[in-house]
Formats: structure tokens, C-alpha cells, sequence
């Protein structure tokens, strides 16, 4: 009978090759949404992790002049700046626990491409949000002209990058994070001056700045006792000039957006879902009435009904198993290598999990389409276990 | 033999096609990056360049594999797997691409080269098995 099952399915090729399809369809559509929805919550996560403080203060021509979810969020390049003495009136202002300040620049082209880069620098004496995050990768401290890039650049440890004719090395390259910092550059507040210095000395930068007077923005900590809200609207009320954003806040509208794509990858779902299972329902119930002939001289040989239904389960297994890894594969070969496509499609955070959660849901995939198809032929085993063998012989139906 | 030549003559065809779909995709829907402002090219419009010329003589040797018969055939659908691995190579392995990976030769054109010489090479080295146990 297990050889029979086998026998069955490629003795009619057209026949098993659409039901594979169809089950290739349902893994696919199981498979591809689960990992977006996982890779699109991943990379959000991710985000919060690295922006990794509460508060950030910008100057207030940040928040009209430019896009600063953009900058700060998407990736885009940009840069504002503000006095040291705006910076000194915020760190005096209560509820400050930690604070350390960010310099922001986009650097011209590099050499080989025409897109600019985000170079942020920070102060590795005060910062908390980016050191832990590079200790992961580089163990050392950073000197000057020394970067450490995110993953997406293509450039490796111990390249030599030129931003504004100023030579800097790479000491370390980070961890992917699914987020903008995979494209930007970090380094020291030391090399960050002296990269905008050069970019001034040059004219090539639309603003006349002295890199020593001035910082893009603050990141803080609320101290214990405070809640960011009240360090926020404290700032924001006796500081001018300067917008206090809850870091929560900014990334509100990623929230909004991942959770409307989880809707509609869900609804999309559900339909191939429902389509699928009734396409099938159809396809095993048709394939049995036309077999019924077949059924019968089986059980004329001496099959029982038992073996007759579990004939046909087993087809539908091995027909979900071998459509259920079909359409897996195909998820993996076009989620898995053109991730960042989706995430430049998307606009949002988009970091692919783990081998063993992809496997995970590569597995469930198959046993789920598997199981669909089982179920979908369990109806069809169901009528012939009651069909009579004397009358479909003889003709009748 | 001759549902294994059939067989191998199908799989020929689809071997043209993928091939002239590297070829031509890779200038036309799966291309590098653009040139910049100044007019200049970036390196990855190299690697397009290359992909394509590689594509073009891996569509002469698929025409030549369909045009055959039997252990000719094999030999050179053979001949395509290693072209397809080269191939498959040429965007970053052999010429470096651009800055960032979410530049569009990093994000489309790498990863659909790949993805077609991968599948190419594969049917190739079908091709060849099944056409070498054909007779003639």
C-alpha cells in the first residue's frame, strides 16, 4: 500500500503536480507571512534597543526645517547643530540621570558611490547608547580617524574610508540591526570635529559651523525619581530653542505602521488560506469520485476501507510534505535574499530572525500544509468508506 | 531513452531561457545602481556589464546544449555549472559593489544573480546526468 500511494501520485503527473502547487501555495503564504511579520517585529525591537535612551533633545530647527524621523529613524542623512550653550542649559535642568551628547554630519559621496553617508559621532567618555552596542563588536577603544561602521556598508575592518578628503580607518563593523544604523557610520567626538572641520574647510557643506561650539543633539536618561514626561516638558518649558522628544513617541508611527502591514499580511493570509483549503477540498473530492472504479476493484482484491482511506491520506500527505518544502523553499529563496528589497519597499525596520526560528518556521510550514492537505482528504477517505462496492462495479451511482 | 531525451530537450529550453533572462535581466529589470550626478559609473555597472557578457555566452552554450544530442548534449550543459558558479561570483566576490547594502546592486541585482545562476546550475547539472545516459 505505501508503494502504491507513491505509484499513484506519479502515474498521474498532472494531476499530483497541481496539488503540489496548490499546497506549495498555502506553505508559501504560511511561511513568507510569518517570517515578514517576525523580521518587520524584530527589526522594531531592535530599533528601541538602539536608540537606547529616553529623551533626545534637538535643536528646534530640526523639528521644522528637516525630516527628523527621517534622519534619526530612516536612515536619511542630515545634520543640525546647536550652541554649546543651549546643550549646557538642558544638562542643568533637574531629573537628568545620564546625558551624552551626538554629533550628526553626511559625509559627500565616498569615493565608489554616489549616496552620502550618516557619520554620527559621540562622546565615548559619556555615551550609553551606542558604546554597548559597539562592544559587542570591538573591544578596544576608538582613536582618532578611527569609524566603526554598520553592517549594510561595505566596508570591512581594517578598510581605509576618505569622508572630505580626510582618511579614517575602520576598527569594527557592527551586528546587523535591521534599522537606519545599519548604513551609517560612528565614530568619536574627536574624529567627527575634525571630519566637519574638513567638510568646512572645503565648502562642501551648506553651513559655517565651529565644530567645537556645537553639538546635533542630547540623548538622556531620566534619573531615578523622574519620569522622562516630566524631564521632557521640563525642557521643553524653560529651554528655548530646543524640542525635548520622547524617543517612545518617535517611534510611535513605525509602531502604527508595523502593526497595519501585520493586518494586511494576516487578511492575505487567511484569504490564500480559505481559497486553498476549499481549492483542495474540491481538488481530493473530485479525484476520488473519478477513482471510484479504481476503489472498488481494490476492494474487490481484498483492500479494507481502512486501506483504502488511509491510501488516500497518504497521497495527501506526501503531496503536503513535498508542496509544503516546495513553497518553504521559495519563501526562503525570495524572502531570505532580497530582505533588504522588502525593507526598502516597506520603509520600515525589517531584521530577518534567527536560523533556528526560520527553520522553526520552515517546519511548521510543511507540517501545517501537510496536515491541511490530510484534513482536506480525510472528507474524501470519509466517502469511501461508505461507498458500495457492488454498485459503482455495476455501473450505478 | 527518448522520454530521456525529451525530457533533457525541455530542460535545454528552460536552460536558454534562464540564461537570456540573466543576460537581459540584469541590464533591464534586476539592474545596478545608476550612474551618478557627474555622469561617472559606480563599480557595480561593472559587475552588470560583467553579468551580462557572462549571461550572453551562457545562452550560446545553452543553444548549443539544446542543438545537441546525447553525450555532446552533456557536455555542454556540464560546461554551464561552472560558468554559473563564476557568474554568481562576479557581483561583490570578484568586482566590489557599492558603499551601502541597501543600494539597489546590493539588494536586487546581487541577490537575483544569485538566485538565477544557483537554479541555472542546478538544472545544468541534471541536464548533464540525464543527457549523458542518453544514447548517441
Amino acid at each position: 500500500m505505501r508503494r502504491l500511494a507513491v505509484q499513484n501520485l506519479t502515474g498521474k503527473p498532472v494531476r499530483t503536480a497541481v496539488l503540489t502547487v496548490l499546497a506549495a501555495l498555502l506553505a508559501l503564504a504560511v511561511f513568507g507571512g510569518s517570517l515578514i511579520v517576525t523580521s518587520l517585529r524584530t527589526g522594531l525591537h531592535s530599533l528601541e534597543d538602539r536608540l537606547g535612551a529616553d529623551i533626545m533633545v534637538v535643536p528646534y530647527e530640526a523639528t521644522t526645517k528637516t525630516n527628523l524621523e527621517a534622519i534619526v529613524l530612516q536612515g536619511a542623512t542630515g545634520y543640525f547643530y546647536m550652541d554649546n550653550a543651549r546643550a549646557e542649559k538642558v544638562l542643568a535642568r533637574e531629573g537628568i540621570g545620564q546625558a551624552s551628547e551626538q554629533f550628526f554630519l553626511a559625509s559627500a559621496s565616498t569615493g565608489c558611490c554616489s549616496l552620502s553617508v550618516q557619520i554620527i559621532g559621540f562622546d565615548p567618555q559619556t555615551d550609553f547608547s551606542i558604546t554597548p552596542w559597539i562592544r559587542r563588536s570591538f573591544g578596544g577603544e576608538l582613536q582618532k580617524y578611527d569609524v566603526v561602521v554598520g553592517n549594510d556598508l561595505n566596508a570591512f575592518v581594517g578598510d581605509t574610508l576618505q569622508f572630505y578628503g580626510t582618511e579614517v580607518h575602520v576598527a569594527a563593523k557592527l551586528a546587523k540591526t535591521g534599522t537606519a544604523y545599519d548604513t551609517a557610520v560612528f565614530t568619536g567626538e574627536d574624529t567627527i570635529k575634525a571630519l566637519i572641520a574638513s567638510s568646512v574647510e572645503r565648502g562642501m557643506n551648506q553651513f559655517t559651523v565651529d565644530p567645537d561650539k556645537v553639538v546635533s543633539c542630547i540623548l538622556i536618561n531620566a534619573a531615578d525619581g523622574y519620569t522622562p514626561e516630566e524631564v521632557v516638558n521640563d525642557i521643553n518649558i524653560h529651554v528655548k530653542k530646543v524640542k525635548a522628544i520622547q524617543t517612545k513617541e518617535m517611534i510611535s508611527g513605525i509602531s502604527d505602521s508595523l502593526s497595519g502591514v501585520r493586518d494586511v499580511i494576516g487578511v492575505l493570509m487567511a484569504a490564500v488560506w480559505v481559497l486553498g483549503l476549499a481549492i483542495l477540498l474540491l481538488a481530493f473530492t473530485m479525484s476520488v469520485n473519478e477513482r471510484r472504479k479504481e476503489f472498488a476493484v481494490l476492494r474487490v482484491i481484498g483492500a479494507s476501507r481502512g486501506m483504502l482511506a488511509g491510501l488516500v491520506l497518504r497521497e495527501a500527505l506526501l503531496t503536503g510534505v513535498c508542496g509544503g518544502m516546495l513553497g518553504g523553499v521559495i519563501g526562503l529563496a525570495v524572502i531570505v535574499p532580497f530582505n533588504r528589497a522588502i525593507e526598502e519597499q516597506l520603509g520600515l525596520p525589517f531584521l530577518l530572525p534567527g536560523a533556528g526560528t526560520v527553520i522553526g518556521y520552515f517546519a511548521a510550514a510543511v507540517i501545517l500544509t501537510a496536515l491541511a492537505g490530510a484534513a482536506a482528504a480525510g472528507i474524501a477517505a470519509l466517502r469511501i468508506s461508505r461507498m458500495d462496492t457492488g454498485l459503482i462495479l455495476r455501473g450505478d451511482n | 531513452m527518448k522520454q530521456n531525451e525529451k525530457t533533457t530537450r525541455i530542460l535545454s529550453v528552460i536552460l536558454l531561457i534562464l540564461s537570456a533572462a540573466l543576460m537581459l535581466g540584469v541590464k533591464l529589470v534586476f539592474h545596478a545602481c545608476g550612474a551618478k550626478e557627474d555622469g561617472s559609473w559606480m563599480t557595480c555597472h561593472w559587475a552588470e556589464n560583467a553579468v551580462c557578457a557572462s549571461g550572453a555566452v551562457m545562452t550560446v552554450i545553452s543553444v548549443i546544449a539544446l542543438c545537441l544530442k546525447g553525450r555532446a548534449r552533456a557536455g555542454a550543459a556540464f560546461s554551464l555549472v561552472p560558468a554559473a558558479v563564476v557568474t554568481a561570483l562576479l557581483p561583490q566576490v570578484c568586482i566590489r559593489m557599492c558603499m551601502m547594502n541597501d543600494m539597489r546592486c546590493h539588494a536586487m541585482m546581487r541577490p537575483a544573480v544569485i538566485l538565477l545562476c544557483a537554479v541555472i546550475g542546478v538544472l545544468a547539472a541534471v541536464t548533464g546526468v540525464m543527457a549523458n545516459r542518453e544514447e548517441g
